[in-house]
């Protein structure tokens, strides 16, 4: 469990003063994973450099079951830190040394018995499927095999906490699909607090129980997936659930409408009821169907046409569970 | 072509004295490398980690050693450093003549150059790498020593070969002033006696000597390089 509490970070840059982080609050318990998304200059590596506790923060705290990490000093810091991995973008690993030494690096800092350290790197190398290429160098390996190594790495002190600074950034799209899952079941396996930072909904949607948005050092909206997807005409919503663009001239003589809601067994599909209950046709312009954090959502422009209310329509949905309200305009997002 | 073999065998200054001038040679640099590297290696993580931003900032260090030893000893040539350091050298090995002598100015005036070879080494290992060190808990001391140093040694093993080609060059000039050696072979009996086959066999050795080094030098890069 990490509890973040109020985190500031105020940098000066002659007299300015920029607030790179402005009072971050979060918390992600064991054995679930937390993203943390914001598009660049949105504070998210200021947050990662406080949270790994390269950069000191300006005031708040970071606390990992219970120790307070803002609070001790220097020598007690290393020690705590070995209660946080980081798993960063590029990996960063040491080119000079092989992945068994990369891998065997924190546990010499931890002063563990080289009989031991051996078996332990083995086992961390197998876990992220590398049983094989202990003795190859950084160099020789894939990116993605480059990553998963920064995973082993990470992982060499038992942490209590997994801190993932845009893991798949720079990786290929299969690739980033094997890091997330492997990032994923090491969480279920370990039941560690992960912390995932990213810039990529598809990350998001991938691996994370519960989402933070960040902008401007803040966290703007925050909360279980599946309540915030469901949380229609919110940020995060309208991103992990983005509605592809429309023709405009499918959209003329009607009024647009969007509508939210999560599918259920019972019952016709909310729109079909929509189109019964007003004997219409309502054509869907264009719309999005995810299964995310096991409920399916499916999201839709559709054109009410001219003669009938869209105000009625977006009333009757309501009343039938489906969030809807009048499109914003013709704009095409 | 058999005149001017005979009269290189016969000539006491290849016969003779070629010879011990090598090893006069072998001798400075050997010296004054090997300060430069004790030395030279330290001023270099010191200017690199006292930088701002660095891993331990110090501005007071870094002007101190950066921008006044290090930069006044770099602008002042060789020429007229080996001189001015006489007085410095008698102080410090009690002669200013033969090898040791000359290998004190020598080490002055590389330990800046390398210094400075080594800063720019280490400033190429990506700052990534620091980060993963400290996030694991390295002290400061383990990250120079188990990661920065470690990281940027193919780069440390060339700026040693670059500074030992420049330290023969620099050998043969100090020679001229009491260190003696192949420059000193040169340029009593090629230049002032005009005779001019020794100046061409001490130009070979030189270059022979040079691409050994070099050779030997790319070859270690190699071998410690793993990126």
């Amino acid at each position: 469990m990490i509890t973040v509490t109020d985190l500031k970070k105020v940098y000066h840059q002659g007299k300015r003063e920029i607030r790179a982080l402005d009072g971050v609050t979060l918390s992600v318990p064991d054995n679930s994973v937390h993203g943390i998304i914001g598009q660049s200059g949105a504070g998210k590596s200021t947050l990662v450099r406080c949270l790994a506790l390269l950069d000191r923060p300006t005031s708040g705290s970071v606390e990992i079951n219970g120790v307070e990490l803002t609070a001790v000093h220097a020598g007690e810091l290393r020690k705590a830190r070995r209660r946080l991995g980081v798993v960063f973008q590029q990996a960063n690993l040491f080119d000079s040394q092989t992945i068994a030494g990369n891998v065997a690096y924190p546990l010499e800092l931890a002063r563990i018995p080289a009989p031991e350290r051996d078996a332990k790197v083995a086992e961390l190398l197998r876990l992220v499927g590398l049983g094989e290429s202990g003795e190859a160098y950084p160099s020789q390996l894939s990116g993605g095999q480059r990553q998963r190594v920064g995973i082993a790495r990470a992982l060499a002190t038992d942490p209590d906490v997994l801190l993932c600074d845009e893991p798949t950034s720079a990786l290929d799209p299969a690739t980033t699909a094997e890091i997330l899952d492997l990032i994923g079941a090491i969480k279920a396996r370990l039941g560690l607090a992960v912390l995932v930072i990213t810039h990529e909904m598809h990350v998001v949607k991938r691996i994370c129980d519960s989402v933070s948005l960040l902008e401007d050092g803040r966290v703007l909206e925050s909360g279980l997936l599946v309540e915030t997807v469901g949380r229609f005409g919110s940020r995060l919503s309208d991103a992990l659930l983005a509605l592809p663009p429309h023709d405009p001239t499918e959209a003329a003589g009607g009024t647009l409408i969007e509508v939210l809601y999560a599918a259920t067994s019972d019952g016709p599909p909310k729109l079909t009821a929509a189109e019964r209950h007003f004997g219409i046709d309502l054509p869907v312009l264009s719309g999005t169907i995810e299964h995310l954090a096991g409920t399916t959502f499916h999201r839709a422009r559709v054109r009410v046409p001219a003669g009938t209310s869209a105000d009625q329509v977006v009333g009757f949905l309501g009343e039938v569970g489906a969030a809807a309200a009048l499109s914003a305009g013709e704009v095409v997002r | 072509m058999s005149e001017f073999f005979a009269a290189l065998f016969s000539n006491p200054a290849i016969t003779t004295a070629l010879w011990p001038a090598l090893v006069e040679t072998l001798l400075m640099v050997g010296i004054s490398g090997l300060a430069t590297v004790v030395i030279g290696l330290p001023l270099g993580v010191v200017l690199f980690i006292s930088q701002p931003g660095g891993l331990a900032e110090s501005r007071a260090a870094n002007v101190l050693l950066g921008a006044t030893i290090v930069n006044i000893t770099r602008s002042i040539p060789y020429a007229i450093l080996m001189v001015a350091l006489i007085p410095f050298t008698r102080v410090i090995v009690g002669t200013s003549i033969g090898p040791l002598a000359a290998s004190v100015s020598l080490s002055i005036a590389a330990i800046p150059f390398f210094a400075r070879l080594v800063e720019a080494g280490l400033r190429d290992v990506h700052p990534g790498k620091l980060d993963a060190a400290h996030a694991m808990g390295s002290t400061r001391f383990q990250t120079v020593w188990k990661v920065l140093l470690p990281e940027a040694l193919p780069a440390l093993v060339a700026s040693v070969t670059t500074t030992v080609v420049t330290l023969i060059g620099y050998s043969a000039m100090a020679g001229l002033i009491g260190g003696g050696g192949l420059g000193r072979l040169a340029y009593n009996y090629g230049y002032q006696r005009f005779q001019s086959e020794v100046m061409i066999v001490v130009l070979i050795i030189l270059v022979l000597l040079v691409q050994l080094v070099q050779w030997t030098g790319d070859r270690l890069v190699r071998r410690v390089d793993h990126r």
